[in-house]
């Protein structure tokens, strides 16, 4: 099958009458004369005012976010991932009252400090005759020293760092006297991105290498004075742990490429800022150690595995099975991670992958759900907004409960719980998916529409608190 | 700035809302889901209205809104795998057999489906960078990653 051949908007249903009717509906509460002024077909009279649909629609709105919440000593945040916090700088965190203490604190202790840097342009590269052909292979026109010669100007300072047991993240400013030439369209708009990045520990000078994962100029953050480069390092594609104590000296190249070439490879590679900068690993240690917890599973279940060419409902004996759990409490939150520790005989790796997939509760996927409430909570409104690492391996089940160190001592009396539960395919295009269901997915383009089935709740355990 | 018009408003909502639709799909993958996402963006966007700068940005000020109220809605149910690191188990067959286009697309993570979708609707890298909030080189990274991710899952299937 030629990916050419498609576009993503073929996975795409044609939008329902159902939407354009909310749509339609919702438009005529917010604003009711705009809305009716152009629509001919009214789909039911609106009898509420303004004021109240307004009301209805926030209530609505507030019940999804679901904030609101019986008391508890749980503190709601919106929060995602250590990624999409340090998206936005501190300013932005403060005003919107997203800060979350225990984050910045390690933020602020990691204290970075600035170091040195140089900046090579493009004709003073190794392999500039190859990158000068592949500009001109592109259709690029050739560097001038006219053009892109400001470059030279652009200073680099590290803003912020935040290191736990799970990631690395940096933010380092570039600052400039070019006027705005980050991120945005332009004739000589520029953007950044942490190529080849390392460190070393004190004074040993072993390499290790830093694989920024995401990164680029931060949007966010783009100013007539300069922008800042964020850098994102996932702890799991590192080579080896991170320390949690000591100075680390962080080298990063940053690649600085026409912003108006789309492409992630250096056919718009302008130069490299070569930049070196340090910061104290003892903000990143985890407040208390990990605490690992077998969980023996018993009973049956049923699992969708996907077989390659489709799905299959399958009854599978959980007797025998163990899961690993693994408890860890870092500053951006307590990540709680599954494994099979280990399995009866007959057990096979698909359902392995069957029973770890996540779904979190998304109708139209069949996994795992894991749900944690204030232990003895039966309101589905307590339900704590769970975030997720960057990636998960197949043969893991990770997520992340956003409760933060200051905030355990308070939640120990009332105690957080667990819920592990699985949902099989309950429906496939609209016909019911049993036990021993299976279908085979047809070859080229189709569309099909997934139910989960009823919760098969594997177990409920308590969340141990340090 | 004053706010914008409610007429315009409606205008610039009725213009989006298939793309609104393809968008709040490609993360929530539910009809009813995307419905009520839309409904919550609608009436958030209306009332923050006035911190809209200028009316050309309205289309990735609202999908952006939009974005964060599908990702309320999934409750933080959602993980995000890097596809193209992902192994098979030794004893599951070749994946890419008959597999289809929408689950080679699903099988991206939301943030790659997004920014690949909202790429082939006509929006810039950077108005992308805004609806999901990420620099603009992690869209060009996703965008190029996805296709590599769809190159390998669709390559022998």
């Amino acid at each position: 099958m030629e990916q050419n051949n498609y576009r993503i908007s073929d996975a795409v249903p044609e939008m329902p009458a159902s939407f354009d009717r909310r749509v339609e509906d919702t438009l005529k509460a917010v604003c009711p004369k705009a809305a009716s002024e152009r629509r001919v077909d009214a789909h039911r009279p609106i009898r509420l005012n303004k004021k109240a649909w307004i009301a209805i629609a926030v209530a609505a709105t507030l019940l999804i976010t679901s904030t609101a919440v019986a008391a508890t000593a749980i503190i709601r945040h919106n929060y995602h991932s250590p990624n999409s916090y340090m998206i936005h700088d501190r300013d932005a965190r403060e005003q919107t009252q997203q800060a979350i203490p225990d984050i910045e604190n390690a933020i602020a202790s990691a204290k970075p400090e600035t170091g040195s840097y140089s900046i090579q342009m493009l004709p003073e590269l190794e392999n500039y005759d190859e990158l000068d052909g592949l500009r001109e292979a592109h259709g690029q026109p050739a560097y001038t020293e006219e053009d892109w010669g400001w470059m030279r100007s652009i200073r680099p300072e590290i803003e912020e760092v935040l290191a736990d047991s799970s990631t690395i993240i940096f933010n380092i400013r570039l600052h400039t006297d070019h006027g705005m030439c980050f991120g945005w369209s332009g004739e000589q708009s520029i953007e950044g991105f942490c190529e080849d990045s390392y460190y070393t520990v004190g004074d040993d000078p072993t390499q290790h290498d830093l694989p920024v994962g995401e990164g680029g100029i931060n949007p966010n953050s783009v100013t007539a004075d300069g922008a800042t480069v964020y850098a994102g390092i996932d702890i799991d594609d590192l080579n080896e742990p991170f320390p949690t104590e000591g100075t680390i000296h962080v080298t990063t190249h940053i690649h600085l490429r026409d912003n108006r070439v789309e492409s992630m490879n250096d056919v718009g590679l302008l130069a490299v800022l070569t930049y070196s900068f340090s910061f104290d690993a003892s903000a990143g240690a985890d407040a208390a150690e990990p605490i690992v917890t077998e969980r023996p599973l018993s009973g049956s279940v049923v699992l969708t595995v996907y077989t390659g060419h489709g799905y299959e409902n399958k009854q599978v004996s959980l007797d025998g099975v163990v899961l690993l759990e693994t408890v860890s409490y870092r500053s951006t939150g307590i990540y709680v991670t599954y494994s099979v520790k280990s399995a009866p005989d007959g057990w096979k790796d698909a359902y392995t992958q069957a029973l770890l997939e996540p779904a979190f509760g998304d109708e139209a996927r069949a996994g795992l759900d894991l749900v944690c409430v204030p232990k003895g909570s039966t309101n589905e409104d307590d339900r704590l907004q769970l975030g997720s690492p960057a990636s998960i391996p197949w043969n893991e089940f990770i997520c992340i409960v956003p409760v933060f160190p200051s905030e355990y001592e308070a939640l120990k009396a009332q105690g957080l719980e667990l819920q592990l539960v699985y949902r099989a395919i309950g429906s496939f295009d609209g016909e019911p998916a049993g036990t021993d269901w299976k279908v085979e997915l047809p070859a080229g383009v189709g569309e099909y529409h997934i139910r989960a089935g009823e919760a098969q709740t594997l177990g409920v355990f308590e969340l141990p608190l340090p | 700035m004053a706010k914008i018009s409610d007429d315009v408003f409606v205008e610039e909502v009725r213009a989006l809302k298939k793309t609104a639709f393809g968008t709040a799909f490609l993360i929530l993958r539910n009809t009813a889901d995307c419905e009520d996402a839309m409904s919550a963006a609608i009436v958030k966007a209306y009332e923050h209205r006035s911190k809209l700068k200028k009316r050309d940005s309205f289309r990735a000020w609202f999908l952006q809104i939009l974005r964060n109220e599908c990702y309320t809605i999934m409750r933080g149910r959602r993980r995000v795998v890097q596809t193209d690191t992902l192994p098979d188990p030794p004893d599951a067959p070749d994946p890419t057999l008959s597999l289809d286009w929408k689950d080679a697309v699903m099988r991206l993570n939301p943030s790659q489906r997004t920014a690949l979708y909202l790429r082939e609707q006509g929006y810039t890298v950077e108005e992308i960078a805004e609806i999901i909030d990420v620099p603009a080189g992690t869209v060009k990274s996703r965008i190029s990653r996805a296709k590599e991710s769809l190159r390998l899952i669709l390559e022998d299937a």
